[in-house]
């Protein structure tokens, strides 16, 4: 404790060299740690709205885009597709794909994305009600947990959407309003920021189709013919001539005609298949290299730091000559010599450290809230891992490594040689 | 009581210097006059055990300090000698109760605030306690020099150039305070110095040349 002591009172009488020191492992540590979190809530964001999901089924486009739209809603559609194209991949037997799931894209409310689907989207994506049913026709709507607390919408409250992805980027709002019957409990997924209505909600909007005639400008809802509209589930999709965003596919299993499922699916259709897992896999391949490449940048600054203390030390050892000598000479053994400057370098670091625990998560949440990381994926500065205690565990050590030559050479110190020079 | 016989110290490319023989006991502190170059501050070295002399022993007390090794040295001079060095240094972060506290520490007495404040009163210095021991003046770094010396009550307390800096009204009060200190605890005092103001307040004295 005496050791502790005198290292802190030594580091406080330089408070200009402690302080940039202290300022360069803050700086090494909150970039590095930055980019851990990013990439840990990215990942997190990928897996977690995976939902199981295996093939997207989608217009021919970009693979990426395809899986970043129907999945995690951070892209625009490819395009549409006709559901004549997919009719077979509804069927319940089917010797691979288990279960399907329809999307209609392309409105939003608020810039929350308005998810046309079929009843069984509860279960895909494992979702429970937090307040009222689920659609039962449309125009209904079932709103995620951050949609209902932002928007301040409850089962019985009426919004109205509009079309494009964005509120910003809306060209036009339909007069159709949509009825909230249902709030889902949150999950922390992106699920928690859309809202979900039958799929022919979409075809209503749109006046798609072809059984169904114009009465005029006018869409409301309730004149519509809901007996030849309403869509709930994917049987009553059977005979329908409409277009879709995406459908969602799993398999039954991982056997060698699932995995060459999509690709007899885009030699053979005009429609194209993308697996998630490759296609995020070629994402992390693109994001990881500028992620490695700030890792690299911050491992630099970290040794520029791990020198800093080394000078920082060199110096107060130089300055400290006399004093040591005399610490010596009045009876302070090796150990506590060695103790106190190597307990400097650790105070510089956990302060270091401390200041980059802060500065990165503070900087994530004011960054992610000016982009769209927090609004695309979920990206904040209040998540916290135990990995970030390694880091930070890591950067005292290597404190602690550039303090041992410091130390050493204070410990060695010759009390007679100093003392000549008093 | 300090004896030494046939002392020599020789430093690389230069001619031995001997030292003569002598006794010095805690009744009767010595002082060691010497010009520059002389080997005074030699002598208190090879007293403190900081460096090996050539050849020669010296006692303090029962123990043949020359025969120890550096670690027992150390130990024993923990334990026995204080030593007051010419120019007053500190621990430059902490104030003058924390630089006192932290010797007893290193001299494995127990840490003692208030008798660090009852020398420092003793000395006249009881309302610096916590200033820094840098801002003091010179005089009264001084002070605390001998303070930090003196209270692990040694065997031995061996002063270089104590007044050496000081005019001659403080050069006079920091050899009677030394002297009378040294009685008090009943520690053989020896004084090296080239300060020939003292020489009247010391019954013993030997020169150097």
């Amino acid at each position: 404790m005496k050791a502790l002591y005198l290292a802190w009172k030594n580091m406080l009488s330089k408070p200009l060299r402690s302080g940039f020191s202290i300022l360069l492992v803050a700086l090494s540590v909150g970039l590095y740690s930055i980019i851990f979190l990013i990439e840990q809530q990215l990942e997190n964001h990928f897996s977690k709205n995976l939902a199981e999901t295996d093939l997207v089924i989608s217009a021919k486009g970009s693979p990426l885009q395809s899986v970043l739209c129907n999945i995690y809603h951070a892209d625009v559609p490819t395009g549409n597709i006709h559901l004549s194209e997919v009719k077979a991949f509804f069927n319940p037997k089917h010797p691979v794909i288990q279960e399907a799931l329809p999307l209609s894209l392309g409105d939003q409310v608020h810039s929350y994305r308005i998810v046309g689907t079929t009843s069984g989207y509860l279960d895909w994506y494992k979702l429970t009600l937090a307040e009222g049913d689920s659609f039962q026709q449309d125009f209904d709507a079932v709103i995620g947990s951050e949609v209902a607390l932002q928007l301040g919408l409850k089962p019985g409250s009426s919004f109205e959407g509009g079309h494009g992805l964005n509120a910003e980027d809306s060209l036009e709002s339909h007069p159709h309003r949509f009825i909230v019957k249902g709030v889902l409990m949150p999950t922390g997924q992106i699920s928690d920021r859309l809202v979900y209505c039958p799929i022919s909600t979409y075809w209503a909007i749109h006046d798609q189709g072809h059984h169904h005639d114009h009465e005029g400008e006018n869409h409301d809802h309730e004149h519509h013919d809901e007996e030849n509209r309403t869509v709930l589930s994917n049987d009553s999709l059977a005979g329908r001539d409409y277009d879709i965003s995406a459908l969602l596919l799993r398999f039954r299993g991982n056997n060698i005609q699932a995995l060459n499922f999509g690709r007899m699916v885009n030699d053979n259709t005009n429609v194209m298949a993308s697996y998630p897992a490759i296609e995020m896999n070629r994402l992390y391949e693109l994001t990881g290299s500028a992620s490695d490449l700030l890792k690299w940048i911050g491992l630099m600054i970290s040794i520029l730091a791990g020198i800093s203390i080394f000078i920082h030390l060199w110096h107060s050892l130089q300055e400290r000559k006399k004093e040591t000598a005399l610490m010596r000479l009045g009876g302070a053994s090796k150990i506590f010599i060695f103790s106190a400057y190597l307990f400097e370098a650790v105070i510089l670091g956990v302060f270091g450290v401390f200041l980059a625990w802060i500065f990165s998560h503070t900087f994530l949440e004011l960054f992610s809230k000016t982009t769209l990381l927090k609004r695309s994926y979920q990206i904040t500065g209040w998540f916290f891992h135990m990995y970030e205690l390694r880091i930070y565990l890591f950067a005292v050590l290597i404190c602690m490594i550039a303090a041992l030559i410091p130390s050493y050479l204070a410990m060695r110190s010759q009390i007679q040689e100093d003392l000549t020079e008093f | 009581m300090v004896r030494i016989q046939d002392l020599e110290v020789q430093y690389q490319g230069e001619n031995p210097i001997h030292f003569p023989d002598f006794e010095c006991h805690s009744d009767r502190p010595l002082l060691v006059l010497g010009s520059s170059g002389s080997g005074k501050s030699s002598l208190l070295h090879m007293i403190a055990g900081l460096i090996k002399p050539r050849k020669g022993k010296i006692w303090i007390d029962d123990t043949e300090i020359t025969g120890l090794s550096q670690s027992e040295m150390d130990v024993f001079r923990r334990k026995k000698i204080g030593v007051a060095l010419q120019k007053s240094v500190f621990i430059h972060s902490l104030t003058v109760l924390e630089n006192l506290m932290y010797f007893q520490y290193f001299s494995h007495a127990k840490q003692n605030e208030s008798e660090c404040m009852d020398w420092l009163t003793k000395l006249g210095l009881e309302n610096k306690a916590d200033q820094k021991a840098f801002t003091l003046s010179q005089g009264e770094q001084q002070r605390v020099n001998f303070i930090r010396a003196l209270m692990k009550k040694p065997s031995l307390l061996l002063a270089d150039e104590p007044s050496s800096s000081l005019d001659d009204e403080n050069a006079i009060m920091v050899a009677r305070l030394l002297l009378h200190q040294a009685d008090q605890i009943g520690t053989t005092l020896i004084v090296v110095t080239h300060d020939h103001r003292l020489s009247s307040m010391f019954s013993n004295s030997m020169t150097l040349v």
